[in-house]
């Protein structure tokens, strides 16, 4: 590597050549074109995407339009739905649970996955301990929702266990009820999906030279000092990764309160992506879920740019 | 690495990948021989694929049509792909569904074919009785067939009743007695679940028809309000009930294993019969001896006859199915002995043609004791009023369950809700 | 030094205990002796019967096409698109192409989207074009989701592959293709690892794409047939159950296993 960089700095202080020379270095930096070929590298991944994507955001933007409910053709409402979910009594309480779910997410799964990452990158038998967190990732969806709510259940194990540990006090339906019927999926949720995060930071931390940290701790530099100045500034683009991330993600809580609670009691512990689903497949009501829909993403895209542009202040890219 | 090692085993894999892939992805779907028709039949029965293919051999011996079943585990998802299938045309021959309200869009949306003509055939060969056709009428015409017909009995544990001194309530009191006998020996005497919203109206719906069908069916017709005192009066039993504590966890499951768990302690399980396998088959518990099931008597003293819930699974052909008519064809001939005798055995459940005898000792005994006392059939709530009004409904009945809404709050919102669903359906069919 | 280790140690083990209790309690569970099995969760070891029970479960589940289909979609979908995700993300961040940003939206937008909204057009546009209820088909759409995220990770990760290098590539005479492969594929060699393995299992454990764009047995992916194995119509026991799903996760712990080397500590000096 380091003679490439002395020949880059030969090649560089040359300015008197031969023409020769010079029309052969132009033939040689290639890379510098912007052609076509450039193109040519995104374009599978563009293909891809739009392919699956035009139609579908296409089709739910028209849809969020018209009054499409079920097989009845679709019939132009214009701004109607956007309208009526605004009045939406239930809209109150499934934002309330989305910023739950998704400072949740920050917090937990993010903040202890990073914590975990960064103890088990210098301890002996990293591996097994990644795969011990990595575990929940690995398990199918059947088999999760069987589990916690078998542990959450009334009859479950939880209470089953504080019965045994002689706190009948605390026994509770942690499904049944709001707030506890959130907080006990939030707590599925973070099981399932920290190691994840894990996993991303040991990628991240593994970009820290080796000397720096061993120079590092030769000078003295315990633990902390040693993750928040050598460590963390090197997280600086995995952790845009894990943040901008798990925001998507959990503005987009669907799968786990669908199952364990349905939304409810009383639609109580509904998420917009909830929401969504229930108009749209639950109730046929195509257009009404479509406009909650279209505001589900807008809210993501929103975001997550202000997020990335956050975080990545310095990179000229966006 | 060396770089040209790299090289050799990124291409070692890169053709290990995609030679898997041609041959898996070359793998063709298996030809049915040529001269059997093979239907594309989809459901959301998990589990049911035994009994389909049954029936399939069935077919295939009396038409020559064999039926190809996919099962779709997720109801909802299974409801919107039937529902987009319809609108592409692209789609399966034979599907299964819901009957009475839950038929209408689809019959208006030109889902279901119209199979009026199957019907007017097999009653007039006696192979299913004309009082079962109203549930899968929509207008004047027809648009499926029953798949199969489940009463919704109350199951009991017999041995279990013998050993604490209880007999068959025949009485509201009686029952109440029995309720509160098994409660004092530390079982929660009856089931009660709001697991996916959709059981709260089972005791909905049971605690209605005990006090007074007709007030039932007139609340679901929209011809009562649910703020309508007599409502309220079943609504303040059912809250008696709850605060006595006879009901178990709003997140108990109350079919499968469950209910045969639930069935061996005592418990009394309101399921329809088509749970009964469960208990039988799966629980290995002998009809008639270990269980058994008895008609949930009338609140109501003063009412002449009893009713009991029934639920009509309903198949229909799906009216831009490639192979209408064979699909036809083979609805006519479900409804026929030799088929219906495959379902009857393979389900351990009662079934539309009344030719059919009854296999299973406690469907036996439980048709027979509807028949004799004449036990109005009443259909499921589930079947009987607007989609997102049913929907809501359920809703707003697992909090009411949970303790969530009080009476008031709970008839009310339910009244609101009503009033706004018929009028979106009167708009929507001018009804 | 030893009591900072020490200190580390034991926050690991708790931590550890925590994670792995709920898996215990799986384990525990699926192995419990079918014939006794009260229809409830226990946190005692009722009967252990691994053998017994999988055997049961391969023979009544019949995992067999829906294990194949899952190995066709897993690795051709998580290989194409971290392939695909990577050479986008090598020209965005090495090639200075224009309106960097709006081909990094555009890309990223399929992360953004509720995966709901895309189900019934797909099926709609997969039925009109006869791609219903095909291989490639889906794969297609497993490729597509599985691209933004990989793409995301990879172009972060390769933006921390300094500056200097991809100019002494350049100023080398590499091609574009060669500087892909020489420099930035080995450079990202974990994240593109990490990136494989999580899209693996995302397509591994999907449920409702299979079902909504599939319906034979053989095309069909494996949760789709896992998922029916549960219901208000299902008399199979628990325990069953639990350990078909197992069977439908041991190949996705494998890979994690195996892909282990990947993530090599950075951090050995000092523990």
């Amino acid at each position: 590597m380091s003679n490439k960089v002395e020949q880059s700095n030969r090649l560089r202080t040359k300015s008197s050549q031969p023409i020769w020379l010079k029309l052969k270095r132009n033939n040689k930096n290639q890379m510098r074109k912007t052609g076509a070929s450039t193109y040519f590298f995104f374009i599978p991944a563009i293909i891809c995407v739009l392919a699956i994507l035009v139609y579908p955001i296409g089709k739910t933007l028209y849809l969020s339009f018209t009054d499409s409910e079920g097989l009845l053709p679709p019939v132009f409402i214009g701004l109607q739905n956007y309208q009526n979910f605004l009045v939406d009594p239930i809209l109150r309480a499934t934002l309330t649970n989305v910023l739950i779910w998704t400072v949740a997410t920050l917090v937990l799964p993010v903040f202890i996955g990073l914590i975990i990452a960064t103890v088990v990158s210098g301890v002996k038998g990293s591996a097994i301990y990644r795969m011990i967190f990595l575990l929940p990732y690995v398990l199918s969806g059947v088999a999760v929702g069987a589990l916690w709510f078998n542990i959450f259940e009334t009859e479950g194990l939880l209470n089953k266990f504080l019965v045994s540990i002689g706190l009948e006090g605390f026994v509770n339906s942690w499904l049944l009820y709001y707030p506890q019927n959130t907080i006990s999926m939030i707590i599925a949720a973070t099981w399932a999906s920290t190691g994840l995060v894990v996993v991303l930071f040991t990628v991240g931390i593994q970009n820290v030279p080796l000397q720096t940290v061993e120079a590092a701790t030769i000078d003295g530099a315990n633990s902390w000092v040693l993750f928040w100045k050598i460590i963390w500034p090197q997280l600086k683009y995995i952790r845009a990764v894990v943040i901008g991330t798990s925001l998507a993600n959990s503005l987009r809580t669907f799968d786990i309160v669908w199952v364990m609670t349905g939304g409810g009691p009383a639609r109580n512990s509904e998420t917009l992506a909830v929401t969504m689903y229930r108009e749209a497949f639950l109730l046929n009501r195509y257009g009404y879920g479509s406009a909650i829909a279209v505001f589900l993403m807008v809210l993501v895209v929103a975001v997550s740019v202000l997020s990335l542009r956050g975080g990545l202040k310095k990179e000229a890219t966006l | 690495m060396k770089l040209a090692n790299k090289k050799m085993a990124v291409l070692t894999a890169a053709s290990l990948v995609i030679s898997s892939a041609v041959v898996v992805g070359a793998t063709s779907t298996a030809n049915a021989s040529k001269h059997v028709k093979v239907l594309n039949f989809y459901h959301d029965k998990n589990g049911w694929d035994a009994r389909f293919n049954a029936v399939s051999a069935g077919l295939k011996d009396g038409i020559g049509v064999t039926l190809k079943p996919s099962t779709y585990a997720d109801t909802t998802l299974y409801q919107n792909t039937l529902n987009q299938a319809t609108k592409t045309g692209k789609g399966p021959d034979l599907l299964t569904w819901w009957s009475g309200y839950r038929m209408v869009d689809g019959a208006k949306g030109g889902m279901f074919a119209d199979i009026s003509d199957v019907w007017k055939d097999a009653i007039a060969k006696g192979d299913v009785s004309k009082d079962l056709q109203k549930q899968f009428m929509v207008g004047t015409k027809t648009y499926a067939i029953p798949n199969g017909v489940s009463y919704w009995p109350m199951f009991y544990n017999k041995k279990k009743f013998a050993e604490w001194g209880l007999t068959v309530p025949k009485t509201w009191a009686e029952f109440e007695a029995v309720c509160a006998a098994i409660k004092a020996k530390g079982v929660t005497p009856l089931t009660a679940s709001v697991d996916g919203a959709w059981p709260s109206f089972i005791w909905f719906e049971q605690l209605l028809i005990s006090q007074d069908p007709k007030l039932y069916l007139d609340l679901t017709s929209n011809k009562i309000k649910y703020t309508d005192p007599k409502v309220v009066e079943v609504f303040n039993i059912w809250k008696g009930m709850i605060d006595k504590g006879w009901f178990t966890a709003g997140d108990t499951s109350f079919f499968g294993e469950e209910a045969v768990k639930l069935m061996n302690k005592g418990t009394m399980i309101p399921v329809g019969t088509w749970n009964n396998s469960a208990f039988s088959d799966g629980g290995g518990l002998v009809g008639g001896k270990d269980y058994d099931a008895f008609v949930i008597p009338n609140i109501n003293p003063a009412l002449t006859s009893q009713s009991i819930i029934v639920e009509a699974g309903a198949i229909g052909a799906l009216a831009k199915g490639k192979n209408l008519a064979q699909s036809k064809k083979a609805l006519r001939e479900w409804l026929k002995f030799p088929v219906q005798a495959i379902w009857a055995d393979a389900s351990g459940d009662g079934v539309p043609n009344p030719k059919v005898p009854v296999a299973d000792p406690v469907i036996k005994g439980l048709s027979k004791y509807v028949a004799a006392n004449k036990v109005n059939q009443i259909q499921r709530y589930w079947e009987s009023g607007p989609v997102p009004l049913i929907e809501g409904g359920v809703v707003i009945l697992s909090a009411f369950m949970l303790g969530t809404k009080t009476v008031a709050q709970a008839t009310t919102e339910l009244a609101a809700l009503a009033d706004k669903e018929w009028a979106v359906w009167t708009k929507k069919y001018g009804k | 030094m030893k009591k900072d280790s020490l200190l580390k140690h034991s926050v690991l083990i708790i931590l550890s205990l925590i994670w792995l209790s709920p898996i215990y309690l799986l384990v525990v569970n699926a192995f419990a002796n079918v014939e006794t099995w009260e229809s409830n969760f226990d946190w005692s070891i009722k009967g252990w019967e691994p053998i017994a029970n999988f055997q049961q479960a391969w023979t009544v589940a019949d995992l067999a096409p829906g294990l194949k289909s899952n190995f066709f979609y897993g690795i051709m979908g998580a290989g194409l698109s971290v392939f695909f995700a990577s050479l986008a993300a090598f020209s965005i961040v090495a090639l200075n192409p224009k309106n960097k940003s709006l081909w990094f939206w555009v890309i990223y937008a399929v992360n953004l989207v509720p995966y709901q909204m895309l189900l019934l057009p797909l099926f709609e546009s997969f039925a009109s074009t006869g791609l219903y209820d095909t291989r490639w088909g889906l794969l297609l759409v497993y490729v597509a989701i599985a691209i933004p995220f990989a793409f995301f990770l990879s172009r972060n990760h390769m933006l921390s592959i300094s500056k200097e290098v991809v100019e002494a590539s350049q100023l080398d005479g590499a091609s574009k293709i060669q500087t892909y492969f020489r420099i930035f594929l080995p450079l990202s060699w974990s994240a593109l690892g990490a990136a494989f393995l999580f899209q693996f299992t995302w397509i591994w454990n999907d449920l409702v794409f299979g079902l909504t764009l599939t319906t034979s047995a053989e095309i069909r992916p494996l949760m789709s047939t896992i998922a029916t194995l549960v219901g208000q119509y299902q008399n199979i026991k628990m325990p069953v159950v639990l350990c078909a799903t197992l069977i439908a996760s041991i190949p996705t712990a494998f890979l994690y296993i195996i892909g282990q080397r990947l993530f090599v500590a950075g951090l050995k000096a000092g523990s």
